[in-house]
């Protein structure tokens, strides 16, 4: 059973996800469908969290399924709105029109009050754009793994809070991405350094920051927000790679990115685990 | 022309997501049933019907799935409340209303409680009751009816029937008490909780017992 979870939750998703990133992202020079790599990331976790659950009915009693839902609104949005524009003040507006649509979508515990869902975009706007500006500085194998680290740690965290059908979706994500770094690595192919570019960078950091919303929306173990934050910031961690020492030497910019990924996630996660080990002693004393 | 209309577009495009959005409607999930003193004195003028009030601390509600197609898995809920009416008992009516506190739920394995706790299961922060509301009753032989109502569980109403026992009656200087068993067994994929089913993880049918002791004062 926990192969047919494996095969259906992560690996067909992860893989479909992975092949159709690829393709957009060869597609670059035959006329721009790169803009929709986002897109196929969308497309595994949707496929992946489907795979969990039945959509009939979703909107009542699945709503938790609004989160994979938001975020394939969010990529066809921006995917669209970067396709047919370059103006950098227009693809502003499309990074924040899409970021907060899907956070308005997201109609979930916690999350009730439309103000809090329209602050939740804005924030997830604010992520993307950064992690727009990083990953177009450097379009190599760091990137992708970095970013896949980043999504692990959101789904270990997921996984704590015992919510396993989100945390199946992101991790299948976060597979998607190393599936592409390795791909990256055996075919060395000029064409896959076109890198994540700005539908990427949206569709990643809006299932970093709303997936995290989504698991505190629903965390019934208490896990510190502290630790949802971090999650939600992991991807940024790319940022690490172009501290001013360390920007002008490749090899150790990439694995400063890696690392700087790798490291929020493991925060997140340790802080977590810290905390339902102490509430373990307290309630075994 | 591509690029004036593109910001246009996206934003056409997320106001009408965001229409659909609104359109999604509420599960309506049955309030947690606490008896009011109105409601009590008015069932109590009732002829020979008694209203009894659920002790939450002595009444309890257990489940039971097969786990991994071998062996049985046992959870149980605290937090049962309600009202019991009876009428003319050994021989007469018996009405239930029965509401279990979702987020009761115990393994006595916290990593457990939690899973059980999250959307993969009882979704309590969506659905933060269960309840059992009768709309009939009939006197089997013995200490037995068979009770007819509608079970909510995780926002799903179903119509179920099952023998309820009245295990004991007993009058103290604390007031009278009756107790009741029941036992049935519901397929949870009706109720939208499919985590598991079809990766015959954990088994579709649940076998459930509510055990209650109600008070009358």
């Amino acid at each position: 059973m926990e192969m047919q979870i494996l095969l259906f939750g992560i690996a067909l998703p992860s893989f479909v996800g992975a092949a159709f990133g690829i393709w957009f992202i060869r597609r670059k020079q035959a006329g721009g469908l790169d803009c929709f790599f986002g897109f196929a990331l969308a497309s595994a976790l949707f496929l992946s969290a489907i795979s969990e659950e039945s959509l009939i009915h979703f909107a009542v009693l699945n709503r938790w399924l609004w989160f994979p839902l938001s975020i394939l609104v969010c990529a066809s949005i921006v995917a669209l709105g970067a396709f047919f524009t370059n103006s950098p003040g227009a693809r502003t507006l499309v990074v924040l029109t899409s970021t907060i649509s899907a956070a308005v979508l997201l109609n979930i515990p916690s999350w009730e009050i439309l103000i809090n869902r329209l602050f939740l975009g804005v924030g997830a706007a604010t992520s993307a754009i950064l992690l727009a500006q990083v990953v177009k500085r450097r379009k190599n194998i760091s990137t992708y793994l970095a970013l896949s680290l980043s999504l692990i740690g959101l789904s270990v965290l997921t996984m704590l809070s015992g919510f396993a059908k989100l945390a199946i979706p992101i991790g299948a994500v976060s597979v998607c991405l190393g599936i592409i770094s390795v791909v990256h690595v055996a075919i060395q192919s000029q064409s896959l350094h076109r890198g994540v570019d700005l539908s990427g960078a949206v569709v990643i950091a809006s299932i970093a920051t709303l997936g995290a919303a989504t698991g505190f929306g629903y965390d019934t173990t208490n896990l510190p927000i502290s630790s949802w934050v971090i999650a939600a910031i992991a991807p940024l961690g790319l940022w690490m790679g172009e501290l001013p020492m360390i920007r002008s030497r490749t090899i150790l910019s990439a694995w400063a990115r890696i690392c700087g990924c790798a490291i929020l996630a493991a925060t997140a996660i340790l802080i977590a685990a810290l905390l339902l080990s102490s509430n373990s002693h307290s309630l075994s004393e | 022309m591509f690029l004036s209309l593109a910001p246009t577009l996206s934003i056409a495009a997320s106001l009408l997501f965001m229409l659909v959005a609104n359109t999604q409607t509420t599960p309506v999930v049955a309030p947690a049933v606490a008896p009011t003193t109105a409601q009590i004195t008015q069932n109590k003028s009732a002829a020979d019907s008694t209203v009894w009030k659920i002790d939450d601390t002595h009444s309890m509600g257990l489940f039971r799935v097969q786990h991994s197609g071998a062996g049985m898995f046992w959870g149980r809920f605290d937090g049962v409340t309600g009202i019991i009416t009876t009428s003319g008992i050994p021989t007469g009516t018996l009405a239930l209303d029965v509401s279990i506190d979702t987020n009761s739920v115990s393994s006595a394995n916290k990593d457990l409680d939690g899973h059980l706790r999250s959307p993969d299961f009882f979704s309590v922060k969506e659905f933060p009751t269960m309840t059992f509301v009768s709309t009939s009753s009939k006197k089997l032989p013995g200490n037995m009816w068979e009770v007819s109502g509608n079970l909510t569980i995780h926002g799903v109403t179903k119509s179920i029937t099952t023998n309820v026992e009245m295990t004991g009656q007993a009058e103290s200087p604390r007031g009278k008490k009756i107790g009741f068993e029941a036992v049935f067994t519901i397929d949870r994929s009706e109720f939208g909780m499919s985590y598991g089913v079809e990766k015959n993880a954990i088994g579709n049918s649940v076998r459930i017992t509510v055990a209650l002791e109600a008070g009358s004062s």
